[in-house]
């Protein structure tokens, strides 16, 4: 998906850039603004306990018996949007005709406050739109070698053994 | 300040759902570290707004039917009383 329709080439340069420079570190999003890929803003909800008595109101953590349920939804609930949105990508972006750019509708870059964050890289691209058809026409050749390979796969000579 | 489960009327503790803003960073080996958390709603607003009262549930019932008396002592009867006996 676009981002921007007239950099996209330059994007992509800089996208790459950042797996040059830092190949340990498995690149999930990334800000289109300025290009980081490590802090981000999710809003996130979580549970709040509330024990009101003798005039007085107590505001802690929900526990159910030793288990701490509230820093356990705070976690699960920003896994759970963060890994949404890796996965969907293209269904996590909402567009804005002001900005006319389309936008995170969940993540946003920490550094900057952007909301363009995406996945840096994505299979699927308008512009190289194939219908399932004319990729199966385009790799017929690649599909009738194979079969080929398949079919004498088990009667190939064996080698090392005398006839 | 007391809050009051209308359905079970047992239980003193209630829960109350808040919107944080947590600021994330991603680890080396994939994990999630979370740096930092601000609220984006305030408690106290939220308690004195009746829109949000029925976001309140109570914990053992799981029941939003929830009575919330801000001055116990404030009882209006004793008020009204005593303005008849002037």
């Amino acid at each position: 998906m676009q981002l921007q329709n007239s950099n996209t080439e330059q994007a992509g340069n800089k996208i790459s850039a950042c797996f040059v420079l830092e190949r340990r570190l498995v690149v999930q999003l990334i800000c289109h603004d300025c290009w980081n890929y490590t802090y981000f803003e999710v809003d996130v909800e979580t549970l709040r306990e509330l024990k009101a008595g003798s005039g007085h109101l107590v505001v802690q953590d929900t526990k159910f018996e030793d288990f701490n349920y509230s820093q356990s939804m705070l976690r699960d609930n920003l896994n759970d949007i963060v890994q949404y949105v890796i996965k969907q990508n293209g269904a996590a972006l909402i567009w804005n005709p002001e900005s006319e750019s389309y936008q995170n509708n969940y993540i946003s870059c920490a550094r900057c406050e952007s909301k363009k964050v995406t996945k840096p890289y994505s299979h699927w691209h308008s512009n190289r739109h194939q219908s399932l058809d004319n990729e199966i026409l385009a790799n017929h050749k690649e599909f009738t070698e194979l079969r080929r390979e398949k079919k004498y796969a088990n009667r190939m000579p064996v080698l090392w053994e005398k006839q | 300040m007391q809050i009051e489960c209308l359905s079970c009327g047992k239980s003193n503790e209630f829960l109350l759902p808040l919107w944080t803003r947590t600021t994330f960073k991603f680890n080396e080996d994939d994990t999630l570290s979370i740096i930092h958390l601000r609220p984006l709603e305030s408690m106290s607003e939220k308690l004195t707004d009746n829109k949000s009262l029925r976001e309140i549930s109570c914990k053992e019932c799981g029941s939003n039917e929830v009575d919330i008396v801000f001055n116990e002592y404030d009882n209006q009867d004793d008020e009204v009383s005593a303005l008849e006996g002037l």
